[in-house]
Formats: structure tokens, C-alpha cells, sequence
């Protein structure tokens, strides 16, 4: 038979009590085989009016929630009405959090702190890309100017104008305008198709694609590419250049006397005419 | 199942010394009332352009930016910038 011994504590004046329950059926306390402290008060308190936290028997975990149990995982489930969150702190202070985006099917990860970023690693401990306040920066790279902050999609409406003055009459069979902006950089592509045309007062002021769906930054320069033109009359554009600070484009031909190309004119457009466009330029 | 479509306004932005206002548009598809699909098309309001057509809300943000004096530094950066023959 093993033995029992109560030792009192030299040091220490307050009575340890062991107290029976007020039940009538008989209760034992098993101790594990094992040297330990037994602490009571401490650590998972759920009160007795609710299941707070549930460990199952292959350990996993569930708070608010029978945990989810997926072979060889071991499993932490949160469930509440709008969803679960953990919370971690520093010194009292909300770090990071991780939680079930309200009203949504979305998930959101946050650094707390105004200046707090995102970091995500791989290969063991090496950052390979940080979520700042600035964007998204890549290997480590902290600097602002290199931070992506953008990413956009969609179409623009392109048109033919006039430098100055104006056309008698125009009509489109296609304006069609996509681009993508990465960056500060847009790159774009688009087709105008003319079914009607008169020149009107416009005659030689220079024609413009107009309609590109972001300003160029005023102090860079930009040109774009013609793929392909139809039906102009006597020259043919091959290239053009964005006027800074604007959005539009003027065209280019080569001439036919000297090394080089110049803007074209509103009179080479007719009825008919095709052009395919594309380019990239800085933007702010 | 019922499918609906919203046109808005989303993003207006000004842009550069000229006060360029960019102007998003976003289609918006909706099945049952949940977003199933967004696209977005984009157009350029530079000063001295006719805004008559815009929004209110456009047409209120341009009357704001597009003084005369933007309109004339816009004009006077246009010119110098023009191809030169």
C-alpha cells in the first residue's frame, strides 16, 4: 500500500483545508504518476454555466465551439456569431490580429500600429514581401518609391480630336479602350474605327487620340505604338507621343523627304479609317 | 435568382499641377443582392474641358479645381509641350 504525507509549510500560517462536497455520492481525486503542481483557480476557468473552452480527446481545441477535428491536425476552432478573432498583444497593447471580416466572407490580418507592417516569409526566416502603409514591398526593401500601391483594370473610351477648332462631323463604328495600371504605370491598348468624317475647321491642327483613362505625369515622356492604320489619306501613322500632363496622344508618320517622323494633321483622317493604338506612360 | 446591375461613380481623383480630375466608373453586377461582379471604366477631366455632362457631384469637384488660373497654366503647358513641326 502507498503511503499519504501532509507536510506543512515551515514559513507559511494559513490552514489548508481539504473539504468534502455536499453530494452524496462519493468522489475521488486522481493524481497523475508524476511529480507537478496542481493549480486550481488559475488557468481555464469556464464558471460553470457554459462550455468555454472544449479539449477533445485528440487534443484539439474549440472556444465557443466543438473543435473541428481534420486527421493528423491538431486543430484550434473559434465560433461566434460574427465569427472568430485572435488577439495578440504586447504589454497590454493590441499587436496584431487575425478575424472573420464582419458582415462578410472576407478575412482580415492586421498590424495594429499605425507604423506596424506585414511581414511574410518563406524559406525559413527570409521576408520575401511586406504589406506597409505604403504598399507592398518586396525582399526587404522598406523604401516608399518602391512600395506597389497600385492595381487596376478596365476600359476607357477612345476618341479622335482636334488640337484645335473642331470637326465638321464625326462618327465611330468601334471605340474600343483597355488598360492596366501597376504602379504608376499604365499600360493600354485601343482601336478607332471611323464610319462618318468631316474636318470641318479642324484641317491642319493636329489630330489627337484622346479619351486615355489617366493623365501622364507632366515631367516624363511617353510614346505609343500603331500596330495598325487604315485608310488615311497620303501618310500613315506608326507611332505617337503622349503630351505631357494630359491624356491624349499625338501621331507620328514618317516623311517621306528626311530621316525622321512628324506629327500628322486632322485632314489625313477619313470615313473609314482604322487605327490600333498602344502604349505605356508614367502616370502620378 | 435575379440579377441587377449598378452604374456609380466610385473613385474621383485630382491629379498632377493641372488638377486633372479622374473619374472611375464601376459597373456593378449583383445576383440576389450579393456583388457577383465589378468592372470599372475610366475617363479624364482636364481643365479648360466642358464638364456639363458629369455628375453633380463631378461637376461640383471640377467647378472647385478648374479655375481660371489652373486653365490657363493647363493651356499654357499643352502649347509648350506640342509638337513642334
Amino acid at each position: 500500500m502507498s503511503k499519504i504525507a501532509l507536510n506543512s509549510n515551515a514559513s507559511g500560517s494559513g490552514v489548508f483545508t481539504i473539504e468534502s462536497p455536499n453530494s452524496d455520492t462519493d468522489r475521488t481525486l486522481n493524481l497523475p504518476d508524476k511529480a507537478g503542481t496542481v493549480q486550481v483557480g488559475e488557468g481555464i476557468d469556464d464558471n460553470a454555466t457554459s462550455t468555454a473552452i472544449t479539449i477533445s480527446s485528440a487534443e484539439d481545441v474549440g472556444i465557443g465551439a466543438t473543435p473541428n477535428n481534420y486527421s493528423d491536425y491538431v486543430t484550434l476552432t473559434l465560433d461566434g456569431t460574427q465569427g472568430g478573432a485572435i488577439d495578440i498583444e504586447k504589454d497590454g497593447t493590441v499587436q496584431a490580429e487575425l478575424w472573420t471580416y464582419r458582415n462578410s466572407a472576407d478575412v482580415a490580418l492586421a498590424a495594429a500600429h499605425a507604423s506596424g507592417s506585414i511581414r511574410l516569409m518563406a524559406g525559413g526566416f527570409t521576408e520575401r514581401a511586406r504589406v506597409t502603409s505604403n504598399g507592398i514591398t518586396f525582399n526587404g526593401d522598406t523604401a516608399a518609391a518602391n512600395a506597389l500601391d497600385d492595381y487596376e483594370e478596365g476600359s476607357f473610351t477612345p476618341t479622335y480630336s482636334p488640337a484645335a477648332n473642331s470637326f465638321g462631323s464625326i462618327s465611330y463604328s468601334v471605340q474600343s479602350g483597355y488598360y492596366v495600371k501597376i504602379g504608376n504605370m499604365v499600360h493600354f491598348s485601343a482601336r478607332i474605327s471611323l464610319s462618318g468624317f468631316s474636318v470641318g475647321s479642324a484641317g491642319s491642327n493636329y489630330l489627337l487620340v484622346s479619351g486615355l483613362p489617366y493623365t501622364a505625369h507632366n515631367s516624363a515622356y511617353s510614346s505609343v505604338y500603331v500596330g495598325y492604320s487604315y485608310y488615311f489619306n497620303t501618310r500613315w501613322p506608326t507611332g505617337g507621343e503622349l503630351g505631357r500632363g494630359t491624356n491624349y496622344s499625338y501621331l507620328y508618320a514618317p516623311n517621306s523627304t528626311s530621316d525622321s517622323s512628324s506629327v500628322i494633321c486632322s485632314y489625313v483622317v477619313g470615313n473609314g479609317t482604322h487605327l490600333y493604338v498602344s502604349g505605356s506612360y508614367y502616370t502620378f | 435568382m435575379a440579377l441587377t446591375e449598378s452604374v456609380e461613380v466610385d473613385k474621383v481623383e485630382i491629379v498632377g499641377p493641372f488638377k486633372a480630375v479622374q473619374v472611375r466608373t464601376a459597373t456593378v453586377i449583383y445576383k440576389d443582392d450579393v456583388e457577383i461582379s465589378r468592372g470599372f471604366h475610366r475617363h479624364v477631366i482636364s481643365a479648360g474641358d466642358d464638364y456639363s455632362n458629369e455628375t453633380e457631384e463631378v461637376q461640383a469637384i471640377c467647378a472647385a479645381v478648374h479655375t481660371q488660373e489652373v486653365i490657363d497654366a493647363k493651356e499654357e503647358n499643352d502649347a509648350a509641350n506640342a509638337p513642334q513641326e
